[in-house]
C-alpha cells in the first residue's frame, strides 16, 4: 500500500519531473561492493607472529645475559679489590698527622732553665 | 592455499546488507550535497568502513543505523573539507546537473530543466530533500521513509506535501511545470 498515492495523483507532472530527475541521478548500473585487495586478516596474522617472535627473541636475550653473568662469575670469584684503589678511597679527604708531633704533645714539655 | 571461489557466509551476509541499504545511504548523502558522484564516493567509503569493522570482529547490532550514521558524518566532513578548500561550496556543486544519459537533442532541454529543478531543490531544507530523494529515487512510501529517517509518518507526509507544493509553485512560475512532459 502506498501512502503517497494521493499526492501522486494531485500533481502528476510534478511527480514525473521528480521521478525523472532523481532516477537520472542514480548510478546505473548500481555498483557492486568490491572487497578491498588487502584485508586486515593477513595483517593480523603477521602481527601476531611478529609479536610472538619478538617476545621469544627478547626472552632468549635475557636468558643469555643471565647465563653469561653467572658463568663469568664462576670463572672470576669475588676477591678483594686492589689495595691501591681501596687505599686511595680511604685517603681522600684525610690528612696524616706527623708522629713526632703526637709524641711531643703527650709528653710534658721540659722546662729550660 | 588458494582462495576459494565460493563466497563465505561472512561475505554473503555483508553483501546482503550492502544490497539492502547502499541505496538508502546514497540517497541521504545525495540529499545533502545534490551531487551523485560525491554521494557514491561517500556511500562506498561508508561500506568500506563497515567491512573493516566486520573484518576486525566488531559486533554491530544495527548495521543499517550504523551505515546511515557514518554516512551522515562523512557527508558533514566532506562539507567541512569542501569549505576549507573552496570557500563556500565545491566547484562541482556549482555546475549543472550531471546527467547520466547522453542524449544530444532531448537531453539538452532535459538537462536545463533538471538544472533549474536542482537550483530549487537547493533552496529546500535538507530534511525535505532527504524525503524527496527517498521518495523519488528509491520509490519509498511514507512508512518506509519514516523508518529510514526515524521520524513520524505524519511528519513525512506533511514535509513531502509541502516540499512538492513549493517546488511546483516555483517551477510553474518559471514556466517549467507545464513544459515538462
Amino acid at each position: 500500500m502506498n501512502n503517497t498515492s494521493n499526492l501522486d495523483e494531485a500533481r502528476p507532472e510534478m511527480d514525473d519531473l521528480l521521478n525523472d530527475y532523481f532516477k537520472n541521478q542514480m548510478p546505473k548500473p548500481w555498483p557492486a561492493f568490491k572487497e578491498p585487495a588487502t584485508t586486515t586478516q593477513p595483517k593480523a596474522e603477521t602481527g601476531a607472529w611478529s609479536n610472538v617472535s619478538a617476545r621469544v627473541v627478547l626472552a632468549a636475550c635475557v636468558a643469555a645475559l643471565i647465563f653469561g653473568y653467572l658463568t663469568l662469575g664462576t670463572f672470576f670469584p669475588t676477591t678483594q679489590a686492589p689495595s691501591g684503589v681501596h687505599d686511595m678511597q680511604r685517603e681522600i679527604g684525610h690528612r696524616d698527622k706527623p708522629k713526632n708531633t703526637t709524641n711531643q704533645s703527650d709528653e710534658p714539655v721540659p722546662m729550660v732553665p | 592455499m588458494k582462495s576459494r571461489p565460493k563466497k563465505s557466509p561472512h561475505k554473503a551476509a555483508f553483501e546482503e546488507i550492502y544490497e539492502r541499504h547502499s541505496r538508502e545511504v546514497w540517497a541521504l548523502v545525495y540529499a545533502r550535497w545534490l551531487n551523485a558522484d560525491v554521494a557514491l564516493d561517500i556511500m562506498q567509503e561508508t561500506f568500506l568502513r563497515l567491512w573493516k569493522q566486520w573484518q576486525e570482529g566488531s559486533e554491530i547490532v544495527n548495521p543499517r543505523a550504523w551505515v546511515l550514521r557514518v554516512a551522515r558524518n562523512l557527508a558533514e566532513d566532506h562539507a567541512k573539507s569542501a569549505f576549507r578548500r573552496f570557500g563556500t561550496q565545491a566547484p562541482q556543486t556549482m555546475n549543472g546537473v550531471e546527467g547520466r544519459d547522453v542524449l544530444p537533442l532531448e537531453g539538452m532541454a532535459k538537462e536545463e530543466t533538471f538544472g533549474q529543478l536542482r537550483k530549487e531543490l537547493e533552496q529546500l531544507p535538507a530534511a525535505d530533500r532527504e524525503i524527496l530523494t527517498l521518495r523519488y529515487a528509491l520509490d519509498y512510501d511514507t512508512d518506509e521513509i519514516a523508518e529510514v529517517l526515524d521520524i513520524n509518518p505524519t511528519a513525512v507526509h506533511m514535509r513531502l506535501s509541502r516540499a512538492r507544493q513549493r517546488l511546483a509553485d516555483r517551477l510553474t512560475a518559471q514556466g517549467l511545470g507545464a513544459k515538462h512532459e
